[in-house]
């Protein structure tokens, strides 16, 4: 029953978007869209398990969320994105699922990613301001699509696994023309262990583009 | 009020977003590599046998022999192809002339560092026994398994008069649960206590305790010794269970 909610949830989010050309407006008051939507740029700082893996920061990230105004200073809508963190090494590694058992050891160039696919519904606080800066606060829910992989020697090993994730956000809304502001924020993901892929997190570092009557 | 139709306005969603969607959904996941030649495919790998070392095996061993070598010179040591059980180097394969003996004499320097001691081979059973073997192989052919050293004639030599080769065998303990594959062109250098004990003369098990394969270093014939070299030492290295108490 919850399943078939939220689907129907997401549905009548999604078609909501998608039929604005059927919106009416009775006499002079004229209904103001809620929709506002974002493409950002992400970057990645690794932290924990996804840094003893891959230390290297992310320089590889994007990111879309589509959000609707429910309240005059909340919003609920997805986040999606596609995060790839990648390290060369020459580690020594102790298991390699399958190929490997006690007192296994493998040394030699190779190469480490990790490929986030963030699917995300979020709900965020976001007063506006005088100046019509939106500073906003939001808590993203959902799932990380995984992929783990190793490359060494003539070998590749990828894992893909469906994390449970939650991701705290912060950041601002600046708006620079009508309908149009750059977002600047910071999400904290963090993905669970699911499968052999262990508890995953980094902080993502954001600058994008808003757009939609909404803001 | 009469109500009008309202004129068509902007999209809250732009239209090249669904396509954008679509990118995220069927974008293939991104692996880089820093792969720019043949070399950076090199690894070495090792193992060793868990339950000799839970008993402090390796600490316990001192001396050992390494076919082909003495203690005057250790550089001469045999490097054998497991393919036709012949040697590797041969004068005409092509590899540096020096790639022979910077392999013996890295092998022996490394184990020496651990505090073994290279001794030259009994020649008969009244004669102490080093308490380990150590050989040196090199694949011609692609295994996908541990392989054994196959010069018969040497544990012959080591077990003198005894008829061997037909009832002895090379145990690996880390068989089952490493299913490695080797390229052709891997170096083998491998640590094994033969254990005669009572099955003298009709067989018995040479047991192997640590092996390191430098996979596909010696590959190309123009395998530079200082990379082999540095293979090794990284086989021990990577290997700090090894060696006599400091």
């Amino acid at each position: 029953m919850r399943t078939l909610r939220t689907t129907a949830f997401v549905a009548v989010l999604l078609a909501s978007a998608a039929a604005p050309a059927q919106t009416y407006f009775s006499g002079d008051a004229q209904e103001v869209s809620p929709f506002y939507g974002s493409v950002q740029y992400q970057f990645g700082i690794p932290i924990g398990n996804t840094s003893d893996y891959i230390s290297d920061v992310s320089w590889r990230g994007i990111g879309v969320d589509l959000d609707w105004m429910v309240k005059p200073t909340i919003s609920i809508g997805l986040a999606l994105g596609w995060n790839v963190f990648y390290q060369p090494t020459n580690k020594v590694i102790n298991n390699i699922p399958g190929q490997s058992g006690p007192g296994f050891a493998i040394s030699g160039p190779q190469d480490r990613s990790f490929n986030f696919f963030p699917i995300l519904a979020d709900v965020r606080w976001l007063p506006k301001l005088k100046t019509g800066v939106r500073p906003f606060l939001g808590l993203g829910v959902g799932a990380y699509i995984t992929t783990q992989q190793l490359g060494i020697g003539l070998y590749s090993y990828a894992t893909t696994r469906c994390q449970f994730g939650l991701a705290p956000e912060l950041g601002v809304l600046i708006p620079v023309d009508t309908g149009v502001a750059i977002q600047v924020s910071t999400r904290y993901n963090m993905a669970f262990k699911s499968g052999t892929i262990p508890f995953q997190q980094w902080l993502g570092l954001y600058v994008g583009v808003v757009w939609g009557q909404g803001i | 009020m009469k109500e009008y139709p309202a004129a068509p306005t902007r999209s809250p969603v732009p239209r090249g977003l669904p396509w954008l969607f679509g990118l995220l959904a069927v974008a293939a996941a991104c692996y880089p590599s820093s792969v720019s030649s043949v070399s950076d495919f090199n690894t070495v790998t090792t193992v060793y046998d868990t339950a000799f070392n839970a008993g402090g095996g390796f600490q316990a061993l001192t001396t050992y022999a390494l076919p082909g070598a003495t203690v005057a010179n250790p550089e001469n040591c045999v490097i054998e192809d497991v393919g036709d059980g012949g040697t590797f180097f041969t004068p005409d394969s092509g590899f540096s002339p020096n790639l022979p003996t910077t392999i013996c004499t890295t092998v022996v320097d490394e184990l020496n560092q651990l505090g073994y001691t290279l001794v030259d081979p009994p020649t008969g059973p009244a004669e102490p026994q080093p308490s380990f073997v150590v050989t040196i192989t090199g694949l011609s052919r692609r295994y996908t398994a541990w392989v054994a050293y196959p010069w018969c004639g040497y544990w012959g030599w080591w077990f003198p008069g005894s008829p061997w080769c037909s009832g002895w065998g090379v145990s690996y303990p880390w068989g089952g649960v490493v299913g490695f594959n080797f390229n052709v062109g891997t170096l083998v250098i491998t640590m094994e206590k033969p254990t005669p004990s009572a099955s003298l003369p009709d067989g018995g098990s040479i047991d192997s305790v640590w092996s390191g394969a430098l996979n596909g270093v010696i590959t190309s014939t123009n395998a530079s010794p200082s990379a082999v070299a540095t293979g090794i030492q990284q086989a021990f290295n990577q290997s700090p269970y090894l060696g006599r108490p400091q």
